[in-house]
C-alpha cells in the first residue's frame, strides 16, 4: 500500500496553487488520477517517484519510508525505481528501440515479450527520431516496465496510440501488470470505460 | 623551411585539447546543474580568458611562474620543475587560456538536454554517473567535437600568452605563431608567409570537416 | 558520415608520441639583442667553421631579453646593445663573468622612400605629418641614442607626435622596409646584411651627438647547466680578432 500525505505550492500563470493530497493507494492496483489541467497530476506523480520534493510531508510504500521531511528522509529515484512514463516520452536519442530496453533488463525473453506487447518488433533496430509518435509513446511505455518495477507511474500514456492498436495494447499492458504485480498510478485526462484499465480512481482538485 | 614550430603547435594544440577534454566534461557537467552563487562565481572565472588581453593572463603567469619568486623558486628546487619558458609551461597556460572555449558549449548544450531524459534514466535506477556517460554526452556528442575544434584551433593561434610566458626558444617554446612574428622581426617575409598560409590552411581544413561532420545536426559554435 | 575514430586515434598518438626534436644535449643559446641579428649571423657560422660547435640565436630587445633571463629563460650568453643591461643581470647575480664590450654600434638613418636622406634634419623638421620609426629608448639602447641625437638637435619636441617606437630595432626596420615610416633610426649593421638594396637610402648619424653604443655580452649562470665550456669558448672567440674584423664588416666599431 502506498500511504502519501503532501502539500507543495505548485507555481502557476499568477502566483502559487496549493498541490495537498493524501491518500492511500491500494498495492497491486491500478489507480486512474483526474482532476483539472494544472491541478498538479503530473506534479504527484514526479513526487512519488522521487523527482520532486514536496515542502512537507510523507510517502510509505508498503512500510518502507520513501519520504519524511520531518526526519529528512528522501530516497533518492534511483533507490525508489518506479517506471515512469513521461509526457514527453523522454526517449534516448542515442539509443535505439532494442538499447532501450536493454538499458533497464537483461532478461533476453523478457524484452522480447515487451516488444511483441508493444507491437514493435519490426523496429527494434529504429532510433526515437525514426519512430511515429504513437510508437515512441509505445516505446516509452515498454522502457518503463523494463526495470520490472513495484510501483508504475504513467502520464498520459496512450494519448498518442493509434486506436485500432489501443485496445489490445492496453489489455496486454493490464495482463502484464498484473503478473508482475505492479502498483499503477496513471494520469490520465480522459477517464477509462468500466474495466478497461483502472480498477480505482483519484481526483487531485 | 623549418617544420619544427608547426610540430610544436600542433603538440600543444593537441595535449591542450585532451587535457581539456578531460577537466571540463565533468566542469561543464556541474555547472550544468541547478544554478548558485559560487557556480556563477566560477562561470564567471572561467569564462575571463575570453574577454581578457592575452598579455594580462601571461604577465600574471610569468609573475606567478617566474623562479624569482617564491611559488617558482619551490617549484624548481624541490620537484626541479620550471613552467617559464618550458612547453610544460605553454601547455599549463594553453589550458586556462582556451578552458571557455571548451566549457562553454559543452554546459550550453546539457543544459539545452529535457530534464526528463536524465529523470528518465534515474528512475531506471542509474545514477548521475552512469547517466552522464550513457545519456548525456552521446547525446551532445556534436557540442563536444565542436568545442575540441575551437580549442584547438584557438590553441594553434595563441600568440600573446606563449611569448609573455614562453619566450621564443627554437625547439621549446617557438611554436607557429611565434615562429611568423619572429620571421617578421627578421624580416624573412618567405617564412613568414609559409607559416602563416600553413596554419590558415590547417585550421581552415579542421573546421571544415567538423562542419561537414556536423551537417545532419548543424549546430554553429556561435550557439 | 560516420568518422573513423580508430584512425584519428592512431593520428592523435602519432602526434602527441612523436618526441619534438629533443635534442639531449641542448645547443649553445645566444639571446641577442635585435640590432646585432645581422652579425651574429656571421658570428655563429664562422665559429661553428672555428669550433664545430652549435649555436642558436634568440633575437629580442635588449630590455626584453634581460627580463627574461631573470625570470629564467635558458639562455647562456647574452648580447645586450648595452652595458647597462649586462651591467645590472652581473650585480643581480645572474652572469658567470663580468659585462664585457664586445662592440660600439654605430646609428643611422634609413629609408625607403625617394627622399633626398642627407638632409634628413630638415627633412624631419619639415615633413608635415610623415611618421618616424625609432626603438623604443626604454628597451633598446639604439633607440635611446637616437632620441639623444634627436634632442641634440633640437628636433625631439618638435617630431615627438609623429614619432613611432619599436618595441626592438626589428620592428624599427620592419617599418622602415614596409615604407609605414618614412624614415627610421636603425643599425648600420642593416644595410650591410642587405648591401644589394638599392631602394635602402641611409646616412650615418654624427657620432658625436649620441653617446657612444657601447655594447656589452655576459656569460649567463643558466650557463653552468650544461654549455658552460662551449659558452666560455665563446666568449674568446668574440674577443679575438677573427670576430672582432667580423664586426668590422658590419659597420660596429
Amino acid at each position: 500500500m502506498i500511504e502519501i500525505a503532501i502539500k507543495k505550492k505548485i507555481k502557476t500563470y499568477n502566483g502559487f496553487d496549493l498541490l495537498d493530497v493524501k491518500s492511500n493507494f491500494a498495492s497491486r492496483g491500478i489507480t486512474q488520477v483526474l482532476g483539472n489541467s494544472g491541478a498538479g497530476k503530473t506534479t504527484l506523480l514526479k513526487i512519488l517517484a522521487g523527482l520532486l520534493l514536496p515542502e512537507e510531508g510523507y510517502i510509505r510504500v508498503d512500510n518502507e519510508t520513501w519520504l519524511d521531511t520531518k526526519a529528512n528522509i528522501c530516497l533518492s529515484p534511483q533507490k525508489r525505481q518506479t517506471g515512469f512514463v513521461f509526457q514527453d516520452y523522454a526517449l534516448f536519442p542515442n539509443m535505439t528501440a532494442e538499447e532501450h530496453l536493454r538499458y533497464g533488463s537483461v532478461d533476453e525473453e523478457y524484452i522480447n515479450e515487451l516488444f511483441r506487447i508493444g507491437r514493435l518488433e519490426k523496429f527494434k533496430r529504429h532510433k526515437p527520431r525514426q519512430l511515429s509518435g504513437g510508437q515512441q509513446q509505445r516505446l516509452a511505455i515498454l522502457r518503463s516496465v523494463s526495470t520490472k518495477p513495484r510501483i508504475l507511474l504513467m502520464d498520459e500514456p496512450f494519448s498518442a496510440l493509434d486506436n485500432d492498436l489501443k485496445g489490445a495494447i492496453i489489455s496486454d499492458l493490464k495482463q502484464l501488470i498484473r503478473r508482475l504485480e505492479m502498483t499503477c498510478l496513471v494520469v490520465t485526462h480522459q477517464p477509462f470505460r468500466e474495466g478497461e484499465f483502472a480498477d480505482f480512481s483519484f481526483r487531485v482538485d | 623551411m623549418d617544420w619544427e614550430p608547426i610540430w610544436l603547435s600542433l603538440r600543444l594544440s593537441l595535449i591542450t585539447t585532451v587535457i581539456l577534454l578531460v577537466i571540463g566534461l565533468p566542469v561543464a557537467y556541474w555547472l550544468s546543474r541547478k544554478s548558485s552563487i559560487p557556480k556563477l562565481i566560477l562561470e564567471a572565472i572561467i569564462t575571463m580568458p575570453l574577454v581578457l588581453p592575452p598579455s594580462v593572463l601571461g604577465f600574471y603567469l610569468l609573475i606567478t611562474f617566474s623562479p624569482q619568486n617564491a611559488l617558482g623558486r619551490w617549484l624548481q628546487e624541490t620537484l626541479d620543475v620550471q613552467l617559464v619558458f618550458s612547453f610544460g609551461g605553454l601547455i599549463m597556460a594553453s589550458v586556462i587560456y582556451s578552458l571557455p572555449f571548451m566549457i562553454n558549449p559543452i554546459k550550453s548544450a546539457l543544459v539545452q538536454l529535457p530534464d526528463s531524459m536524465a529523470e528518465a534514466s534515474y528512475t531506471m535506477g542509474k545514477s548521475k554517473k552512469q547517466t552522464l556517460i550513457h545519456i548525456l554526452i552521446p547525446n551532445i556528442k556534436s557540442s563536444i567535437l565542436t568545442a575540441a575544434v575551437l580549442t584547438f584551433a584557438h590553441t594553434l593561434g595563441e600568440f600573446g600568452v606563449v611569448l609573455m610566458i614562453g619566450g621564443n626558444i627554437p625547439g621549446v617554446t617557438k611554436v607557429a605563431s611565434i615562429a611568423i612574428y619572429d620571421s617578421v622581426e627578421r624580416m624573412d617575409y618567405a617564412s613568414a608567409n609559409n607559416y602563416s598560409l600553413i596554419l590558415f590552411a590547417l585550421t581552415f581544413v579542421i573546421v571544415l570537416t567538423v562542419f561537414i561532420v556536423n551537417r545532419n545536426s548543424v549546430k554553429s559554435p556561435l550557439e | 558520415m560516420r568518422v573513423p575514430m580508430k584512425g584519428i586515434i592512431y593520428l592523435v598518438c602519432m602526434v602527441v608520441l612523436v618526441p619534438a626534436g629533443f635534442a639531449q644535449s641542448q645547443p649553445l643559446r645566444l639571446a641577442v639583442a635585435a640590432n646585432a641579428q645581422f652579425v651574429i649571423k656571421a658570428i655563429q657560422l664562422d665559429f661553428k667553421k672555428k669550433t664545430g660547435i652549435e649555436t642558436e640565436a634568440i633575437i629580442g630587445s635588449s630590455g626584453n631579453l634581460s627580463t627574461q633571463i631573470k625570470n629564467g629563460a635558458p639562455y647562456d650568453i647574452f648580447f645586450s646593445a648595452d652595458m647597462n643591461f649586462p651591467d645590472k643581470l652581473a650585480s643581480e647575480g645572474f652572469g658567470v663573468t663580468a659585462a664585457t664590450e664586445y662592440a660600439s654600434g654605430s646609428l643611422i638613418v634609413c629609408s625607403t622612400t625617394n627622399i633626398d636622406i642627407r638632409n634628413w634634419r630638415l627633412l624631419l623638421a619639415a615633413a608635415g605629418t610623415k611618421k618616424i620609426a625609432i626603438a623604443n629608448p626604454a628597451l633598446a639602447p639604439y633607440g635611446k641614442a637616437a632620441e639623444e641625437a634627436l634632442r641634440h638637435y633640437k628636433l625631439w619636441d618638435k617630431i615627438n607626435a609623429r614619432l613611432v617606437f619599436g618595441e626592438s630595432i626589428s620592428q624599427v626596420n620592419t617599418y622602415i622596409t614596409t615604407g609605414a615610416a618614412m624614415l627610421g633610426f636603425t643599425t648600420e649593421a642593416l644595410i650591410h646584411e642587405y648591401p644589394d638594396k638599392k631602394n635602402l637610402r641611409w646616412a650615418k648619424v654624427d657620432e658625436t651627438v649620441y653617446n657612444k653604443i657601447r655594447q656589452g655580452m655576459i656569460v649567463l649562470s643558466h650557463s653552468k647547466k650544461g654549455n658552460y665550456t662551449s659558452a666560455m669558448k665563446f666568449y674568446d672567440y668574440i674577443l679575438s680578432p677573427a670576430a672582432k674584423q667580423v664586426f668590422r664588416q658590419f659597420g660596429y666599431k
